[in-house]
């Protein structure tokens, strides 16, 4: 049928020597990739995913499009089958589009998990298994903290705001000042439940912004957690596939030795 | 002489004296230093991380230890393993070219020490290694409350204190003259001195010069006149009930009392060298 010509065609086309040749890629150094990928917007990754990147992109850039407006075959020996496909107004299904959208991963964010690169050559940057867990749950650098509130003001101005904001935080301050229980926690260094305080606060009359309130005990050196109370602290129990030989013999020892 | 310290909350930097693996660098968290170098190097079927299995020698050349609670030390952890990620360092530059991957990381984390959520906290910069000590650049100093170390540290095992009835003695606020309970009572290290005072009352003191601030960082015993830092024996973990509550004696190096010795046995006389 008609559609199956020019599917068959397309194929054929991806076979033959494209019209610029694909350089070398799996040759090239890889600050050279890294820089060829950012020019479309494509962050730095492992060099094989590079290359393998690179080449996908150098094939769709390279194909040819077969639409009656714009035929980019410029060479003889493709305009013959291009004027062949020409006729069919259609295009196929699997035909590359002149403006494409490339599938740019996105630059790195602090939310991934797998370790993002870092600044310094041959870095090994990475944690405990209890750190992760920290690090996915706890982290409030890492944790998504949804404002849930915010302020319904209209037209208010920088200044305006900003000493809104330092009432507020003055009234954070006068807040645990007030409740002992609170800040003898705080002098013993013992973390606080972030939304719990927020909660709190909110009880008392104080509305403020989860970051907000964040940032604000950052900067008096308080200690706070993001986890949900229910949640133990980042475990210190690690979740080992394998046990070392010794731990194993004392828990064995343990059971045998059971009153007899 | 090794120093001993109770509810240890560490973060580390070891270096990989491997020539193949030029240097590399691995940041990570710890209860037990001694015991955390021997999984490292042991590989990750002995309990070492992945990352460094495989790949050393390693050493454990640095370690910021002094953090009251696993939470604090791990976000410490994280953020100078991501400097560019965390949003308290966005004035730290990328690694440079000159710039080893050691040197880096002791920049980032003099960096890391003098701004907030770390800076009042009761840190203590440790050099395990002598041959890797680097000196601070005079830009970066770090805050005067904190002790520059040298030489080993062991975590030493918290004893277990009778659970139950909390014994309730009853002592007096030295400041306020009322009646202070257990759960809120501060007492001065030092043996001689039979200052008890409520927390908050000792806070209130202490922040006489930062009223803006709620953690207090160091002072003066309000009996014995020494110099101490605000509760660096207090140790906090959510599991936890028990915790010290004793200051503890404040080495300012302002006034030169820190002494820099390597090996030397230092401030925490608080702990009593048991063996394990």
């Amino acid at each position: 049928c008609f559609f199956f010509c020019i599917v068959s065609n397309f194929k054929k086309r991806q076979a033959q020597v494209p019209i610029t040749p694909m350089p070398h890629y799996s040759d090239m150094d890889t600050p050279d990739l890294k820089n060829k990928l950012n020019k479309f917007g494509v962050r730095p990754l492992p060099k094989r995913q590079m290359v393998l990147k690179l080449k996908e992109i150098h094939q769709y850039t390279h194909q040819l499009i077969r639409s009656d407006s714009e035929d980019e075959a410029p060479s003889a020996g493709q305009t013959s089958q291009a004027k062949v496909s020409s006729s069919a107004s259609c295009r196929p299904a699997n035909c590359a589009q002149p403006t494409f959208k490339l599938p740019t991963a996105s630059p790195s964010k602090p939310s991934r998990d797998d370790e993002p690169l870092s600044a310094s050559q041959g870095s090994n940057t990475s944690s405990t298994a209890e750190s992760e867990r920290y690090k996915s749950t706890s982290n409030p650098e890492l944790v998504q903290l949804s404002d849930g509130d915010s302020d319904s003001d209209g037209g208010v101005s920088a200044s305006q705001s900003a000493s809104r904001l330092q009432d507020r935080l003055q009234a954070v301050r006068a807040f645990i000042l007030s409740d002992s229980s609170l800040y003898n926690q705080i002098l013993q260094y013992k973390p606080l439940v972030l939304s719990q305080l927020q909660q709190q606060l909110k009880a008392a009359g104080i509305r403020l912004g989860i970051t907000k309130l964040a940032d604000y005990l950052d900067s008096q050196c308080i200690t706070f957690t993001t986890a949900k109370p229910g949640q133990s602290a980042p475990g210190r129990r690690r979740v080992k596939k394998t046990k070392t030989v010794g731990e194993g013999k004392v828990r064995r020892k343990k059971v045998t030795s059971a009153p007899h | 002489m090794v120093v001993e310290v109770e509810s240890f909350y560490g973060v580390y930097m070891l270096y990989c004296t491997n020539p193949k693996f030029k240097g590399r660098i691995y940041i990570g968290f710890t209860v037990n230093p001694e015991r955390r170098i021997g999984q490292h190097n042991a590989g990750r079927h002995r309990g070492g991380a992945k990352r460094t299995s495989g790949r050393g020698p390693w050493e454990m050349v640095l370690i910021i230890h002094g953090f009251p609670s696993d939470i604090a030390a791990l976000r410490f952890e994280w953020a100078w393993q991501h400097p560019h990620s965390s949003k308290r360092l966005t004035h730290v530059t990328r690694r440079s070219r000159k710039e080893s991957s050691l040197q880096f990381h002791w920049r980032v984390v003099s960096n890391m020490l003098r701004v907030s959520p770390w800076n009042r906290l009761p840190l203590t910069a440790r050099w395990l290694k002598q041959e890797y000590r680097m000196d601070f650049e005079p830009s970066l100093q770090p805050p005067l409350h904190m002790p520059i170390a040298f030489g080993c540290v062991r975590a030493k095992k918290t004893p277990v204190l009778p659970s139950g009835e909390e014994q309730e003695e009853l002592s007096w606020c030295c400041l306020c003259g009322q009646i202070v309970k257990e759960s809120e009572k501060l007492s001065c290290f030092h043996l001689s001195c039979k200052m008890n005072c409520h927390l908050s009352c000792l806070a209130k003191r202490f922040l006489r010069s930062e009223p803006t601030q709620l953690l207090p960082v160091e002072g003066q015993c309000p009996e014995c006149h020494r110099a101490v830092l605000w509760g660096a024996s207090f140790a906090t973990n959510m599991a936890a009930s028990e915790t010290w509550r004793k200051l503890l004696p404040l080495h300012h190096r302002a006034t030169g009392q820190m002494s820099c010795r390597f090996n030397e046995e230092e401030n925490y006389e608080l702990t009593t060298s048991e063996s394990e």
